[in-house]
């Protein structure tokens, strides 16, 4: 009960006039920046930071952390309307988003991940509360070994991602290992498939190919449609504008999975939100009684993802909370404000500064309810920008393309790289390869390299290192059941196919 | 079909120079796999898929011998990409502004085929736009032509 | 936001009244620093501390922007500063990787000298420290225990061109001890791997470990050089455990793009020379353990001579390819 009475005193400080003033504003800008690709979180705690310096620690720490997870909200905006991921986590936003857009129902699915975020966010910040310390422990036992069996994990969603043919999406996913190859390898400073380009030694932004692959390409492939065609169906009457209750039941899963999956993947230093992302897309579908309607544009895909890079945002902040180790740009910009705040973070921090950790908490609470509070009625307001003719809609899908693209590193090589995927996944989509596993090998293929190597390096060669440890064993076997579950599938499909034709 | 077949060969060959890249590399560090491991096994990845498909590709064709339309990207989607990567290779010189009003007017008047009054309105309205919010609003720092802006 | 609409109309204003000034300089527009981070970066965040001083101790008459240019461990905001050939309102942040980068891979197109030197800031040093419940008391203690298992201890890590690196590259040389290097790409990776048990040796710079040695859950048994540190008086450095090994404390300081007035230089030197005797830079040095390392344009173009050499001897060692 010690929590409870910490937490009355943390919304005491939380619902002060000038906490909950400059909470909105942090939330506020947030949703905003949320929407354009490029211009994350970090950019923009970067950008007030003078400000925030200037303001009392609590408050300029509940402002900062609000635009964290604000900006989550607002990345499944442009994923939703316009294929346009604001944020790398809202790739997977784009899948079954955008479809529930093109099918008129734009409004119910910003609605969605609105909910889906709101109450995955709230439980991550409930989680951050009554279990940082032991979650910690936990997170500090994950060594590369684990770290690989997570990636393996994550990387046999790719059959889940697949599509028609298994043949051209694993072709997609190596692809996408081979782009997560390019750029310097840490172990031995060695080049890897960098042309000569001085741009390439970091390797190549996952924002850029995926605003390419998805945003660009679709504007391309519109463009090809006869014109004067509907693009979107449009809503028609109030109903329409808001989810209903049959979507929300059937999203009750993907609530539970995506708030659970995010905050355990935003706990691992390393891991970050795309993954966490992914890996609930993907176990909804595992677990979905209709696989086959997700891409579709089912509630249930959007949920999931928008609700596991909400809790995440939570579980990021455990290991900076309670350890003062960052996981991620965003958290690392917030610890440099913690310091030059004067704050120690570390182990002790929690502790010594009761009242900052508790006054977060509850703001976090409360900028969870503003979001929704925000977000909700704004809804309908974007879901008009549907009915705009198209040939206003695409020259503005371009430019936010750019000025995103161009604010990731101020590079224009960025820009140029960004019209190659552009053009990679128009032919893709003409050709019926699915882009989904590209990004997501592309997104895995680097850590679980790393991992790989670096648990051969602790254990000398030793393959071992793998299946002795509790953790790394039993993340694997899972992958195995997952990779078990499509199969058993299509052997039963095989069969039935085969009597019928008997027949 | 005949399009699955061009993508199999391209990604064979692609694949091709994957694994001779990365036999460039060292295969093995002192441990484990080294710098070369993972981008060879990608490589021999995408030759042996690219054969499979080729296989199934020619395999379904045999048994029900259809004729799907050849895919060949249409000019007004070549034009598009065209004109979007005149418009990224203008926008070191002429700043991000202008060259995204010159690449919206022409998009909308040339590919799309409407009046240039409309395509003049889409182009200077999302310009102005564009520059009132990221501008003026967020004071993101864009490429600039010789006029500052 | 407003202030950037401010900030252009003076552009313009100050481009016109440029030819006024006759001798002397100081910025007429806001100056653009170049660090080779993303946000909360090492250099980003060094960046913003300064500038944030500065404008406290109001030393600059006008604002210090960070400008972010990741990519290429800093080759690509090294090209960006060649690009701004002249221009007296940029400035750069370099750290060691800056001499380091051009040395190893052949897609950076500049080196460091080609850069106009303007003053040192800091040097970091390092120390290195083991989980609390490790037997090891010493540097010395490791090593000989490295001796007795080779290749079963491990120690987590940057990339095998960062310091770290260079100085088990070092010891291990001096003392023909032997243990396993993991790269971790995220600082926070290499302290949780210790924390986990799954690496038994970090090296890293005082501030970013400080926080675990006062909680007790890690132990410094060294200071990697020859100097001891204030806020460790009671820890002997490598030299006096007998360690014989150089000293490859990280440098921080400021530069500018090529072919910049010498006023410009001289300005940046005084600047930089009231600023370091400010209090808040004291402070700002004592709450990160950094030490004091001011040097002169002259001086630092010496040092990076100097500094550039070791390291070419040292990477050779390491087995790292070099191309310059």
């Amino acid at each position: 009960m010690e929590a409870l009475s910490n937490l009355v005193a943390g919304f005491s400080v939380a619902l002060t006039p000038a906490n909950l003033f400059w909470c909105f504003v942090g939330v506020f800008l947030g949703t905003v920046v949320g929407v354009l690709p490029g211009l994350g979180p970090p950019a923009t705690i970067a950008m007030l930071l003078p400000l925030a310096l200037k303001l009392n620690p609590t408050t300029g720490l509940i402002m900062l952390a609000g635009i964290y997870y604000g900006a989550k909200y607002g990345g499944s905006t442009t994923s939703i309307l316009l294929n346009l991921p604001g944020e790398s986590a809202s790739v997977v936003t784009c899948l079954d988003g955008y479809q529930m857009a093109r099918k008129g129902r734009a409004g119910p699915a910003l609605g969605i991940a609105a909910i889906a975020s709101f109450v995955a966010g709230t439980f991550g910040v409930v989680a951050l509360m009554l279990i940082a310390p032991p979650v910690s422990r936990f997170a500090v036992r994950f060594g590369p070994p684990e770290y690989f069996a997570l990636m393996a994990l994550g990387l046999t969603m790719v059959v889940f991602l697949a599509g028609k043919s298994m043949i051209k999406g694993l072709l997609s996913a190596f692809f996408g290992l081979w782009l997560a190859c390019v750029g310097t390898d840490l172990f031995t400073a060695e080049s890897r498939f960098t042309f000569g380009q001085m741009e390439l030694l970091d390797g190549i932004d996952f924002i850029v190919a995926s605003v390419g692959i998805f945003a660009i390409a679709e504007v391309l492939a519109n463009l090809e449609e006869q014109s004067g065609f509907e693009l979107f169906k449009t809503p028609k009457g109030i109903r329409n504008l808001l989810p209903t209750w049959d979507d929300l039941k059937q999203c009750r899963f993907a609530f539970v999975n995506g708030s659970v999956v995010g905050f355990f993947i935003g706990v691992l230093p390393g891991a970050g939100s795309t993954i966490a992302s992914f890996i609930s897309y993907g176990i909804e579908k595992a677990f979905s009684r209709h696989p086959e309607k997700f891409g579709t544009g089912i509630p249930e895909g959007v949920a999931a993802p928008e609700g596991a890079n909400n809790s995440e945002t939570g579980g990021a902040l455990v290991p900076l909370l309670t350890l003062g180790i960052p996981g991620s740009n965003t958290t690392a910009i917030l610890l440099a404000a913690l310091i030059l705040w004067g704050f120690r973070p570390g182990p002790l921090l929690i502790h010594e500064n009761p009242g900052l950790f508790w006054g977060l908490v509850a703001s976090m609470y409360v900028g969870n309810i503003l979001l929704l509070l925000l977000n909700l009625p704004l809804v309908p307001v974007f879901a008009q920008i549907l009915r705009l003719p198209y040939y206003t809609l695409y020259p503005m899908i371009l430019g936010v393309s750019i000025v995103g693209v161009y604010s990731v590193s101020q590079s224009l090589f960025d820009v140029w790289m960004m019209g190659l995927f552009g053009l990679l996944g128009y032919t893709m989509k003409k050709l019926d390869f699915p882009a989904a596993p590209l990004v997501l090998a592309m997104v895995l293929g680097d850590p679980m390299e790393r991992a790989l190597r670096q648990s051969l390096m602790m254990s000398q060669g030793d393959l071992a290192v793998f299946f002795n440890r509790p953790m790394a064993a039993a993340m694997l076997f899972f992958a195995l059941v997952l990779l078990a579950i499509p199969l058993t599938q299509r052997v039963r499909s095989w069969r039935v196919r085969a009597v019928e034709q008997e027949l | 079909m005949k399009s699955d077949l061009v993508a199999a060969f391209v990604l064979a060959g692609f694949g091709s120079f994957v694994i001779h890249q990365a036999l460039q590399l060292d295969y093995a560090d002192q441990f484990g796999p080294g710098p070369g491991f993972i981008p060879f096994w990608v490589g021999v990845g995408l030759v042996a898929l690219s054969f499979c498909l080729i296989y199934s590709t020619l395999k379904a064709a045999w048994q029900r011998a259809e004729k799907a339309p050849a895919a060949r990207p249409p000019a007004k989607v070549l034009g598009a990409w065209a004109g979007l990567m005149a418009g990224i290779a203008l926008l070191k010189t002429l700043g991000f502004f202008v060259s995204f009003a010159l690449l919206s007017v022409s998009l909308v008047y040339l590919v799309d085929r409407r009046s240039l009054a409309s395509a003049a309105t889409v182009g200077l309205g999302s310009a102005v736009g564009f520059y009132l919010v990221f501008r003026l609003g967020l004071g993101l720092s864009l490429p600039a032509g010789p006029w500052g802006f | 936001m407003r202030r950037t609409a401010w900030a252009i109309a003076l552009m313009v204003l100050c481009s016109y009244a440029a030819p006024g000034w006759a001798q002397g300089f100081k910025p007429a527009r806001p100056v653009e620093a170049v660090v080779h981070t993303d946000p909360g970066g090492g250099s980003d965040v060094f960046a913003r501390a300064i500038a944030d001083m500065l404008e406290k101790e109001k030393l600059l008459p006008q604002r210090m922007n960070v400008l972010n240019k990741p990519g290429g461990s800093g080759a690509t905001a090294m090209a960006y500063l060649i690009e701004k050939k002249g221009d007296d309102h940029t400035i750069g942040f370099f750290t060691n990787t800056w001499l380091v980068v051009p040395l190893t891979r052949k897609e950076a197109k500049v080196t460091i000298h080609e850069l106009t030197p303007i003053a040192r800031l800091v040097l970091e040093p390092m120390i290195a420290v083991v989980k609390a419940d490790a037997p090891y008391k010493s540097m010395t203690d490791f090593v000989e225990a490295a001796k007795k298992n080779p290749g079963k201890l491990s120690q987590s890590g940057g990339s095998v061109t960062a310091q770290e690196a260079l100085y088990r590259l070092v010891i291990q040389k001096a003392t023909g001890a032997q243990w396993n290097f993991i790269s971790f790409p995220g600082g926070g990776e290499r302290i949780s791997n210790l924390l986990g048990g799954n690496v038994q040796l970090l090296m890293a710079q005082p501030q970013e470990i400080s926080e675990h040695i006062r909680s007790g859950s890690v132990r410094v048994i060294a200071v990697l050089g020859d100097k001891r540190l204030a806020g460790f008086p009671n820890v002997s450095t490598t030299k006096e455990q007998g360690l014989n090994i150089p000293t490859l404390d990280q440098a921080r300081g400021v530069l500018a793009p090529p072919g910049v007035s010498r006023e410009v230089v001289q300005y940046w030197e005084g600047v930089l020379g009231k600023f370091v005797k400010t209090e808040s830079w004291k402070k700002y040095l004592a709450d990160n353990q950094l030490e004091d390392a001011f040097l002169r344009s002259q001086e630092l173009a010496a040092f990076w001579t100097k500094q550039t050499e070791l390291l070419r001897g040292l990477l050779q060692e390491a087995g790292v390819k070099l191309v310059r």
